[in-house]
């Protein structure tokens, strides 16, 4: 089993004291990534959810230097205390409070001897009150609090409020903390010796416009603070009234009091206020140079510039290529890394100001408009070489090994250069690629600019002799005229391909190569081979059955299976309630899966060698995969809200895997984040196993992706009686799940009364929390044997509301 | 051309086969990413780096040649961890008698041991995958050490000579080692177990079979070679071709796959040892093309390195090759079956070429709007066991006929209801031709003339007439009413519909047939699809052509009475009056036929597509 596609910047990465290494949070782990190779040395794993901040405690006298030590904290309410490079968890404080973001200032003060006694530190901690009801939306949620990790208690009352968690910045010297809190900027002084809440002292900065990100000079009092329109503000010689009343410090300015302080707002601590502006768009990040003597930020445009203080000067670092979300830096001064929205950490040399090394994770979902309503979900899978296939913001389509956990290849899809500000105007609409990744076809659909210019443009690339390497072959311009491509499929053996469309026909389309009849045009490409239609209804899906010989192209509720050779229409079957959106041929048996989605959604087998309607439910399917060779297909499913409740934490999906002659699952599994994942078999990599490869369907492996770009790669045959371990390395928002007491709830042998049979209503796809109503109907022969609906419905009736505990348990359960 | 010779060229795969490691004597080791194809690292000036003085280890400094490496491995430690690069170590034995281990993913130098074979140098080594690693040393030596910390865990003398290789078996319970004479010793206590002689000059490479049970070794220099395949009880030695180096591996059904000294690729197969010494000239299965052009001499290209991956089939197997130019070498993943040569081509991108040999990228095609017009276009093909009547239709798309059908079906049912005989359906056009006739002759009107007689009730009409359809029916309602009510039906509900009309039709209660008829027709014509898909209503499709065809067999004899009584009524009356053929018996028979043939179209598709 393997998961991975885990988030690199969902909190910004931290380098060890010796530079060597980066601590980056990827999900529930800590990774430790070389900085001079870019490559996973190690992780720490003991947090049950999402790491949120890392804090490195200073190399100390000699004697520690070979040892590494950090806290992290993490949103199940832990605080850990690591040695990172065996790696070792040493200690647990248990906080009880998601935290969101921490920071130990006592930690941060380097040169100091923090040896005296290393675990009396105190935290700040940004933490969520999950006690207070989140339904209104002005409830203060966000704490910060203090909290003292040897005595593990809290210490002193809170230091603010907010609306939701925020996240901490600390000062170099560990003296100021600061956040900033809609117009504001909060800033603490903590006592640098002899720390005691009483002491802490707190100032305001305002500003006209919300802020985004805040830091401090490494040694003078100066803090910037970026707001969401790009610009840069600094306030010079901030808190000089209030933290300064110890007084000989800063004595000499109590004379100057009265004298105008230029851009400070109002009553505002600070001398002197001064503006930059640059940035066309938010402010991202902002970070002062070890030496005080430049300032870098970045945001959405993608280039890190760097302010000389004294002067204002720049200079850029452009062409990183995406929004930048964090700026890190090293105890090289030399070295520094930047962490990127689209998943990227960039190991930058701050003397060339050049990427030395970067590394990079899957690519994160992004938001576009869709034309045709297309309902592809994004991903494409190489089933024998274990790639996904999918669309980055960029234009490009990214390879990414599922087994290996890294990138393969970036191929440039569409003829743009990628700029983070500017708007979108392709989209990359479809993307499939062949049985054994030697084609690829893309659909991009160029956004039509006040109604006109919309261009539909179908694309086939060949692939090169390395893996991912690919070509463009032929474009199309236009395939189908006006009418968006609602599917495309490759023919499993043959070069051919098959284009259906919204405007009511398809198009087989085939490799001219080989063909003596084309040579007269002296390249080779794909040419239509023909076209076909169907009462002019839109085509909907398209798909060719295992051993190619039928093509099967959905014109909306029925199916027309043709000859994709001769373009005979062969037969039609169906009809669903809905148009069909995805269908897929089961391996090597005599089923057709048809899904419909809408407001009555099914999920149907049919039988090919009698044409006719096997079961079917109604459940509302985000991803069919079928298993090339064998009897099995695999279903994701999304859970109907009404169940969707907070019994079931936060998974809203269903793995169903089926045989698909029986209506009866033959496992099942809870997953988080299903809508918009995708689901797909691939072939076992030999040199991946244990050399325990079984014979037939075991062969194959399910590899799930959820609409993070999280993934786990499982063997759905095997372990059906167990739960498959949850995958240390995934994050919060992704937990798997077995759910084997899921199906023996409905159609299992009539099982002893069991809370567990809470998830029966899920299982029989009935959209309500009340089967009674529902799981009568339907075809009688889709309907289970009368003894077990009876029992079902019985059972339903009586355990509508589980009690508390056994919710917990079966939660906690789950779990594990 | 230069004849390549990868004889000073140390390789190596990695565990998992992510990393390609690559030697090429001047000092330098380089990592390749064997999945982008990529180099991940690369490795100079070793013994300057210590780990601890500087912040940054310096790779990729041109450092001087410093190292002569004599062997090289790959080393996976604690494996509990799969998926993990983290743990992964190149174990290095150099010609002075050092032995150092590079951490592959921080890019630093683990451990050194200098002067494991002092004085000497190291020539070959192997290492288990747990923690046990041996050297081999040039002064007959052989040494354990802890692969995990590089402390040296033990020595022994194993032969007088040098130890030109050495291999550890696949549960690391016994170890072999060659100089010319090959000598087998129990890793626990370093005893001898067993010792072998064949080869007259010193092993070059020596692999132990998975099971433990054969060991397959080459001669140096030898022009025929590998595969000194001895079973433990009884030494036997044979021979194959030309092959000098040898990298082998073997699985149940036994396949050998063999790299030689010019980098070309050998792969044996065979069911036992003997019968791979025995089908020894059939099996030799690939074969190297080096499509290099001749001009460049200074590019040499081959295969240097491959690896088996897996047993795709009994008689292949799944191969990863290293191969192309020392500079940048190509990775590819083949399938290799017994017998069938393969010729792997090299492209020369990625290699710095004289302009004018670039490779030309093939273009794309592009293709516009009028990109279908070489197409062909759809044919429907209807398969259906009454080809003669529906000849006409055949060639038709599917829109198309199902018009005609669509025509058909309303035009049968007008004649229906204004109990009109018209000949079967065998003709068609006649029957349109008649209906046009009686249209003109003022006899048949338009349904909706008649529904001005009848109430309209049509308001009401909603799914709860399907609850009473004998109500429904008994009606008479005009067929365009009927069709929509039809179609307003969900298809589960015509479907049960269906099947209360069958009842009302088999037991011929409450309402005549003709009346019954048109609302079957439409209900197949418009809800057919659904209709056939279900399991359930096979059976009542049967039914329904079984009895129409009972009602048609009639027919043929009922159309001769009615055709001489036309002919008599027309004698009779001399003039154009055709009233009295209204008054004929056989309307509800005629008209069965009429819906007959539109209900086989639809069955017998569902039957001939199902057989």
């Amino acid at each position: 089993m393997a998961t991975g596609g885990r988030k690199l910047v969902s909190s910004p990465p931290v380098f060890s004291e010796d530079g060597g290494k980066l601590l980056v949070c990827t999900g529930n782990t800590v990774s430790v990534y070389s900085a001079s190779t870019g490559m996973l040395v190690t992780e720490l794993e003991g947090h049950t959810a999402l790491v949120t901040s890392v804090v490195m405690v200073p190399m100390g006298h000699p004697a520690m230097r070979f040892s590494s030590f950090c806290w992290t904290s993490s949103l199940d309410g832990t605080i850990c205390y690591w040695d990172f490079s065996l790696p070792e968890l040493i200690r647990r404080v248990e906080v009880r409070l998601p935290i969101y973001c921490m920071v130990i200032p006592s930690l941060s003060r380097s040169g100091d001897d923090t040896t005296e006694k290393p675990s009396d530190h105190c935290a700040f901690i940004s933490v969520e009150d999950i006690s207070k009801p989140n339904n209104h939306k002005k409830a203060l949620c966000g704490q910060i609090k203090m909290y003292n990790l040897s005595k593990s208690k809290f210490v002193g009352g809170l230091l603010a409020e907010t609306r939701k968690p925020e996240v901490m910045t600390v000062s170099k010297s560990g003296e100021y903390i600061g956040i900033k809190n809609k117009r504001k900027l909060h800033i603490w002084k903590v006592p640098v010796k002899d720390f005691s809440y009483n002491e802490i002292k707190k100032i305001k900065l305002h500003h006209t416009k919300s802020l985004s990100t805040l830091a401090f000079h490494p040694s003078e009092r100066l803090v910037a603070g970026g707001d969401v329109t790009g610009r840069i503000l600094l306030w010079k010689g901030f808190g000089r009234r209030k933290f300064s009343d110890t007084g000989h410090k800063f004595s000499k300015y109590m004379s100057e009091d009265d004298e105008e302080r230029p851009g400070v707002r109002g009553d505002d601590d600070a001398e002197l206020s001064s503006t930059w502006h640059w940035h066309p768009a938010e402010v991202k990040l902002l970070s002062f140079s070890s030496d005080g003597a430049y300032l870098y930020s970045g945001g959405k445009e993608g280039v890190l510039v760097l302010w000389q203080i004294d002067t204002g000067k720049k200079k850029f670092l452009p062409r990183i290529g995406s929004p930048l979300l964090y700026f890190t830096h090293s105890p090289d001064p030399s070295l520094a890394c930047i962490s990127c929205a689209d998943n990227q950490i960039q190991i930058v040399n701050m003397s060339s100001m050049k990427i030395v090394k970067s590394i990079s994770g899957i690519k994160l979902p992004f938001s576009f408009p869709r034309v045709y309503g297309e309902l592809f979900s994004g991903f494409a899978f190489d089933h024998a070489a274990g790639f996904v296939a999918l669309r980055t913001e960029a234009f490009c389509v990214q390879l990414f090994s599922l087994f290996y956990d890294a990138e393969i290849s970036q191929v440039q899809v569409c003829e743009r250069n990628y700029q983070p500000v500017d708007d979108i105007t392709v989209v990359l609409s479809l993307l499939t690629l062949s049985l054994d990744g030697s084609n690829m076809g893309t659909v991009e659909v160029k956004l039509p600019e006040e109604g006109i210019g919309g261009l539909v443009c179908l694309k086939f690339w060949t692939r090169g002799s390395r893996a991912g390497d690919y070509s463009l072959s032929t474009v199309v311009y236009e395939p189908h005229s006006d009418a968006g491509i609602s599917a495309l499929a490759f023919h499993p053996h043959k070069s051919m391909a098959v284009s259906s469309s919204f405007g009511g026909d398809f198009k087989i389309w085939v490799s001219k190569s080989g063909e003596q009849k084309y040579q007269k045009f002296q390249k080779s490409g794909w040419r239509c081979q023909s076209v076909g239609s169907y009462r002019k209804r839109p085509m909907t899906a398209a798909a060719f059955s295992a051993d190619g010989t039928v093509l099967a192209v959905a014109a909306e509720s029925v199916v027309t299976l043709w000859d994709p050779d001769t373009n005979v229409l062969v037969t039609v079957i169906g009809e669903t309630f809905m148009p069909i959106v995805n269908l897929v041929f089961t391996g090597d048996s005599n089923y057709l899966v048809t899904a419909s989605r809408g407001l009555k959604p099914q999920l149907a087998v049919w039988d090919m060698t009698r044409l006719s309607l096997c079961w079917s439910y109604k459940l509302f399917t985000e991803a069919v995969a079928c298993s090339e060779n064998g009897t099995h297909f695999a279903v994701l499913a999304l859970l109907p809200t009404s169940i969707n409740g907070s019994t079931l934490q936060d998974q809203d999906g269903l793995i169903l895997l089926f045989d698909a002659g029986l209506p009866n699952p033959v496992a099942t599994w809870l997953v988080r984040k299903a809508k918009g994942g995708g689901l797909a078999f691939l072939d076992r990599d030999p040199t991946l196993d244990d050399g325990k490869v079984t014979e037939g369907t075991a062969s194959q492996l399910l590899a799930f992706i959820n609409n993070e770009h999280e993934y786990i790669v499982f063997d759905p045959f095997t372990n059906k009686a167990h739960r498959i371990r949850k995958g240390g390395q995934d994050s919060r928002v992704y937990d798997e799940k077995a759910g084997s007491y899921g199906y023996t709830a409905v159609y299992g042998e009539l099982p002893r009364f069991n809370p567990r049979e809470e998830a029966a209503p899920m299982i029989s796809s009935i959209p309500s929390d009340r089967p009674w109503e529902t799981i009568f109907t339907g075809p009688s022969h889709a309907l289970a044997p009368l003894t077990k609906l009876c029992s079902t419905f019985l059972a339903s009736l009586l355990e509508r509301r589980p009690n508390k505990n056994e919710l917990a348990a079966l939660n906690s359960g789950g779990d594990l | 051309m230069a004849s390549p010779n990868i004889k000073d060229l140390l390789t190596a795969f990695s565990p998992r086969s992510e990393f390609f490691a690559i030697s090429s004597g001047d000092g330098r080791i380089k990592i390749w990413d064997t999945l982008k194809g990529h180099l991940q690292t690369e490795f100079s000036n070793i013994l300057s780096t210590d780990t601890t003085a500087g912040l940054q280890p310096k790779l990729n400094e041109r450092g001087h040649l410093s190292l002569d490496y004599k062997c090289m491995q790959w080393v996976q430690l604690a494996n509990k961890k799969k998926r993990k690069s983290g743990n992964l170590l190149l174990v290095l034995g150099t010609g002075t008698g050092d032995a150092l281990a590079l951490d592959i993913s921080s890019g630093t130098l683990k451990w050194k041991v200098t002067n494991c074979h002092p004085g000497t140098g190291c020539k070959f080594g192997l290492f288990l995958k747990t923690w046990l690693c041996l050297h081999g040393g040039v002064d007959g030596i052989v040494c354990q050490i802890d692969s995990s910390s590089g402390n040296i865990l033990g020595k022994f003398k194993a032969s007088t000579k040098a130890v030109s290789s050495l291999s550890v078996s696949a549960d690391g319970r016994l170890l072999a080692t060659a100089a010319s004479q090959l000598k087998v010793f129990n890793c626990s206590d370093n005893k001898k177990i067993q010792k072998f002689s064949g080869h007259p000059v010193g092993v070059r490479c020596m692999i132990f079979s998975e099971d433990g049970k054969y060991i397959l070794s080459s001669g140096v220099g030898e022009r025929f070679s590998a595969a000194c395949v001895l079973s433990m009880e009884h030494p036997s030695v044979f021979l194959t071709s030309k092959v000098i180096e040898a990298d082998n591996k073997d699985e149940a059904g036994f396949c050998v796959l063999t790299l030689s000294e010019i980098g070309l690729c050998y792969f044996w197969h065979g069911k036992t040892p003997e019968d791979l010494k025995n089908s020894r000239p059939a099996k030799i299965s690939l074969s190297i093309e080096r499509s290099i052009p001749k001009n460049h001499h200074d590019i040499c290209s081959a295969i240097y390195s491959a690896k088996l991956q897996g047993i795709a089939s009994p008689a292949s197997v799944i191969v990863l090759f290293a191969y192309g130019s020392v500079v940048k070498p190509l990775f590819e993943k083949l399938s290799l079956e017994a017998g069938t040569d393969i010729n792997l081509t090299t492209r020369l991108d990625g290699v710095l070429l004289p302009i004018g040999h670039s490779y030309s990228s093939q273009r794309s095609t592009s293709l516009d709007r009028a990109n279908a017009e070489d197409a062909t276009m759809p044919i429907a093909k209807l398969y259906d066991s009454h080809n003669k009547k529906r000849k006409n239709l055949k060639t038709d798309p599917p829109e198309f006929s199902e018009h005609a059908m669509d025509h058909l079906a309303v035009d049968i049912k007008d004649e229906a209801r204004h109990k009109v005989s018209t000949e079967s359906l065998e003709d068609d056009s006649v029957t349109l031709c008649l209906e046009d006739r009686l249209k003109s002759a003022g006899i048949l009107c338009d349904g909706d003339v008649l529904s001005s007689y009848k109430p309209k009730i049509m308001s009401s009409l909603t799914p709860a007439a399907s609850n009473e359809p004998h109500i429904l029916v008994g009606m008479d309602l005009p067929a365009k009413k009927v069709k929509s009510i039809i179609l307003s039906m969900s298809p589960t509900d015509a479907l049960n519909f269906l099947d209360a009309l069958m009842i009302m039709w088999k037991t011929g209660l409450s309402v005549s047939e003709s009346l019954v008829l048109p609302w079957i027709l439409c209900i197949l014509v418009n809800h057919g699809h659904f209709i056939v898909s279900r399991v359930s209503s096979v059976h009542m499709l049967s039914t329904l052509h079984k009895m129409s065809a009972s009602k048609s067999a009639a027919v043929r004899s009922l159309l001769q009475l009615s055709g001489r009584l036309q002919l008599f009524t027309t004698q009779a009356g001399g003039n154009t009056n055709q009233e009295p053929v209204l008054d004929t018996a056989d309307e509800s028979e005629v008209e069965d036929d009429g819906v007959d043939d539109v209900i086989y179209g639809e069955e017998d598709s569902t039957r001939e597509s199902g057989t």
